[in-house]
């Protein structure tokens, strides 16, 4: 469907000149129509005064020529009549002269008029009138010869009333004497009926009139009839030709003596006789005969003035389409003038710039935005990539490369390039270009790229900053050794760092997104019933209540034991819930237990002595007793006093060591030999027995002096416990071996006793603090001296190992780590071949 | 004379409960826990001075719980004398039935003076 813009489009364009277009719309239409009507107004009054003068003249001329037809059918009729008359004038002249010849005077109308002027008694009779013109003529022709026929003056017949001329001719006799006249008149009614023939306007009057007016004859549609005279005088015109042709003449208007219908009168004088035609046509006839052509005139001023309402509506249209497109183009230009302001604007305010990169011609457009951004002087530049790469960071420079390369790039992704350009203070900014190929050539060549740049340093900052950041948590998370499993918003397990998975068993894959509850379940399953593991809702239940993060502590079905502290911190952030902390305190909970049970056993082995001590030194206060007896419980308090005071000093000692753990050590080189023969040269060798038999090479250990000192003494004194008499001690060196743990190679000695040895139950719990193999206290001790020594030799790096086969004695062997030197630093040794170097400027 | 057993670990220990029980009664000793209940049954003592920790698979609170779960044993008096002076400790003495507690240290008079008490 064609809307009326298109039509305007399809129609010709009306020729409104611009200058026109340019005024206001309703000024334009005003013009259009002023226009329009002025000429419609001009052409309707052009019309009809055209019509007025060019008709009139058109029915004068036609007027004209009929009254010039009717001319020359009158004056031919009466040529002939005349003609005849005349012929017929002539016969009777002949025959006049014979007096006897009878002629029909009556049928012809002929009077014969003697030279005397007496009437030939053959002739009709005249009236009164008529004779006297018969005189008149016969003296005329009297006078002369013309040998032609009078025409008089029209003579009115009284009884009739008709005008009728008087048509004579000279009677000759054979001598050519004059002898008379012969005269007929001629009845211009005769002529009226021919007049009447000539009658075809409506209302129209023809007249036959002499010259001075008389009306011979009348022929109107009323009837026949004749009457008075027309002023011919006043109708004459001044150019009037009495002979042949006259100029037309006309007047319009009521004519006296005709009757009062106003006519349009032409007449014409006959060119031979005297005789006037007039001829005239009533109002209503010549309107008539206009009406046809006013119908036509009408028809056509309708049309044209149609036509030009057309053309002014037209133009109407056309004008206001043309403003209203006008308009349309003025508003979306302004838009568009809008539109561009707000994307400067936008483009300023977001620190964006457009940029351009046409890659046939290798011409990058920044827009000044660009230059402003960088702080450079703001002009909009069009640079050779090469100029604009001078600006680019040295280390960005290789992400150039792609881009001059799109110019055959086949897809049309997006690109995205960040690069740090130099500003104008000399620090670098990083600018993000973002953009897409906007343009092809027919080949499918990339001719143009374009979007818009943004300084991101801002953003690279803070995305550096969180890069880094991300990597430290990263590595906190991943390198520490407790363990935390985070819970989003959901209860739904976010986040577990590798710890937990070490110290679970359990994967992260497996864990992310599990729900509280399973995870509960699953973690309830890991753990044995003696420390349990009961649900995060309970724990967080009784966070909530508390108001401090709930503790709990779990020990998992794994070999070796393993005990899990956890407590669970609630949290208000917006991505996490929760957070579950474990931490392994296997260690610090074997290392409570043992020292629980420690003191136990301590207080245990203090409070046995002090009971016999309190005992019997009460029952020597309140018994009366016998003196051997008072000796024996004296004797036995002081023993256990003994016996007390060395579990003091030992459990001194040990709390000493471990307070102390490896600092109150000194280390330093050591030959075990020398520590070895020291030791026993001090020792109190019990009674009976032999000095141990060493045999040892020299031993540089790493040690503490006085700790390697207090361990020989505490083996070798075990040594003689539990042997006999009878049995020696020997100190053999140990082989090399290598440290379990630390890998450091272990030299050191053996000793070696051949006494009741040890059960393998016996032997599994030697080194327990306490434990004594002989609990019936024969053997003094007090369970503390291997465990020390033990304490002593792994806190120097080293090891004590003991075998023993029950009945057959037992080895102990005392491991420590071997002394190396230090190396030296030695200089390094410079080649000769290197050339020194000297600094680059 | 009525009769008391002595059960601990320690010789010295054992003397001195001896001396305590004094000469009013007649004195039998164990070393160590199954010993304890056996002579227990056997001998019928009227009263027990129990050690708990004992080496051998009964400790003194086991040779309690032993001596109450059998019928013929029920008017036996118990004492501990043990090390373990933790209120944990004595509330489990007194939930497995026994009838004193003493921690060494403990005053001879004063074991003798509940012994008087419970026996005569």
């Amino acid at each position: 469907m064609t809307t009326p813009r298109s039509l305007a489009r399809l129609l010709v364009k009306a020729p409104l000149p611009r200058q026109f277009l340019r005024r206001p719309l309703a000024k334009q239409l005003v013009w259009i129509w002023l226009l329009g009507l002025s000429f419609m107004i001009v052409l309707t009054t052009g019309g009809w005064l055209g019509f007025q003068l060019v008709i009139k003249d058109r029915l004068n001329s036609i007027s004209q020529f009929s009254v010039d037809s009717i001319l020359q059918g009158v004056q031919q009729h009466i040529d002939l009549n005349l003609q005849r008359r005349d012929f017929e004038l002539q016969r009777i002249s002949k025959l006049a002269l014979d007096t006897s010849a009878p002629f029909d005077a009556q049928s012809t109308n002929t009077v014969i008029l003697r030279a005397d002027g007496q009437t030939d008694p053959r002739s009709n009779p005249l009236s009164p009138a008529g004779l006297k013109q018969a005189a008149a003529a016969l003296a005329e022709h009297q006078g002369q010869d013309t040998g032609q026929m009078h025409i008089s003056a029209p003579v009115q017949n009284p009884q009739t009333g008709a005008w009728a001329p008087q048509l004579s001719r000279r009677i000759n006799d054979a001598d050519g004497r004059f002898q008379g006249i012969v005269l007929s008149e001629w009845d211009a009614s005769e002529i009226g009926s021919y007049l009447l023939g000539t009658l075809y306007f409506d209302g129209g009057v023809t007249l036959l009139m002499d010259l001075d007016g008389r009306i011979l004859f009348k022929a109107s549609q009323a009837g026949l009839g004749t009457s008075s005279a027309v002023p011919m005088a006043s109708l004459l015109s001044p150019q009037a030709d009495k002979d042949g042709a006259s100029s037309p003449s006309s007047y319009l208007g009521t004519l006296a003596g005709i009757d009062n219908i106003p006519r349009l009168f032409v007449w014409r004088k006959l060119p031979h006789y005297p005789l006037y035609v007039m001829k005239g046509a009533s109002k209503e006839g010549i309107d008539g005969l206009a009406l046809p052509a006013q119908k036509l005139m009408v028809t056509l001023v309708l049309i044209i003035n149609g036509l030009l309402l057309i053309a002014a509506g037209w133009m109407h249209f056309y004008a206001t389409q043309v403003n209203a497109t006008l308009k349309e183009r003025q508003e979306s230009e302004q838009a568009l003038r809008g539109r561009e302001q707000r994307i400067d604007l936008a483009l300023t305010g977001s620190d964006s710039a457009e940029w351009n990169l046409h890659l046939p011609e290798n011409r990058l457009y920044l827009s000044a935005h660009m230059a402003t951004l960088l702080g450079y002087a703001t002009e909009s530049t069009q640079h050779d990539p090469e100029n604009w790469q001078r600006f680019v960071h040295p280390d960005d420079q290789p992400k150039l490369a792609p881009i001059f390369a799109l110019r055959d790039s086949t897809n049309d992704e997006a690109l995205v390039f960040t690069l740090r350009l130099r500003a104008k203070n000399g620090a670098y900014r990083w600018m993000q270009y973002r953009g897409r190929i906007t343009s092809r050539d027919e080949n499918g060549k990339v001719t143009l790229v374009s979007g818009l740049a943004r300084d991101v340093t801002e953003q690279q900052i803070t995305q550096s900053i969180v890069r880094d950041r991300t990597a430290q948590l990263d590595v906190i998370f991943n390198l520490s050794p407790d363990a935390f499993v985070s819970f989003d918003h959901h209860l739904k397990v976010k986040y577990a760092n590798p710890a937990f998975g070490h110290m679970t068993g359990w994967r992260d894959e497996a864990i992310k997104g599990m729900s509280e509850a399973q995870f509960s379940r699953r973690l309830s399953q890991l753990c044995i019933a003696k420390h349990p593991f009961g649900s995060l809702a309970a724990m967080r239940a009784a966070t909530l209540a508390s108001g401090s993060a709930a503790e709990a502590l779990i020990e998992l079905n794994s070999v070796p034991q393993r005990i899990l502290r956890i407590n669970l911190q609630l949290s208000d952030a917006p991505t996490v819930s929760q957070i579950l902390y474990l931490r392994d305190v296997t260690h610090e909970t074997i290392v409570e237990g043992m020292k629980t049970e420690f003191l136990a056993t301590a207080a245990h082995e203090l409070r046995t002595p002090m009971a016999s001590i309190v005992g019997f030194a009460e029952i020597l206060c309140t018994h009366p007793l016998q003196q051997a007896e008072q000796l024996e419980f004296a004797e036995i308090i002081w023993r256990q006093s003994l016996h007390l005071a060395g579990i003091l000093d030992e459990l001194l000692d040990l709390s000493r060591i471990e307070a102390r753990g490896g600092k109150g050590l000194l280390l330093e080189s050591l030959d075990l030999s020398a520590q070895v023969d020291e030791v026993i040269k001090a020792f109190h060798l019990p009674e009976g027995r032999e000095a141990p038999a060493v045999n040892l090479p020299p031993l540089t250990c790493k040690a503490d002096r006085d700790k390697v000192r207090q361990v020989l003494n505490n083996v070798i004194s075990n040594a003689y416990k539990f042997s006999g008499p009878g049995t020696g001690i020997t100190i053999t060196p140990a082989k090399p071996a290598v440290h379990p743990v630390s890998g450091r190679r272990l030299i050191g000695l053996v000793v070696q006793d051949a006494g009741i040895g040890m059960t393998p139950e016996q032997l599994a719990r030697v080194f327990e603090r306490f434990y004594r193999a002989d609990k019936t206290g024969a053997i003094p001790g007090n369970g503390l001296g291997l465990s020390i020594s033990r304490e002593i030799m792994e806190l120097m790096g080293g090891q004590v190992i003991i075998a023993s086969t029950p009945q057959q004695g037992t080895t102990v062997s005392l491991m420590f780590e071997q002394f190396y030197e230090p190396p030296q630093l030695l200089p390094p040794a410079r080649p000769s071949s290197l050339p020194t170097l000297t600094t680059m400027a | 004379m009525k009769k008391i057993l002595i059960v601990d670990d320690h010789a010295d220990m054992r003397r001195l409960l001896a001396i305590s029980a004094g000469n009013e009664y007649e004195v039998m000793e164990a070393e160590d826990g199954e010993s304890a209940f056996e002579a227990t049954r056997r001998l019928r003592p009227d009263a027990v001075l129990l050690d708990i920790m004992m080496p051998g698979a009964m400790d003194g609170l086991q040779v309690l719980d032993a001596i109450r779960a059998d019928p013929a044993l029920k008017h036996i008096r118990v004492a501990m004398v043990t090390a373990r002076g933790q209120a944990t400790d004595l509330s489990a003495g007194k939930d497995h039935g026994a009838d004193a507690y003493f921690v060494k240290p403990f005053s001879p008079l004063k074991l003798l003076s509940w012994l008087r008490t419970q026996l005569n």
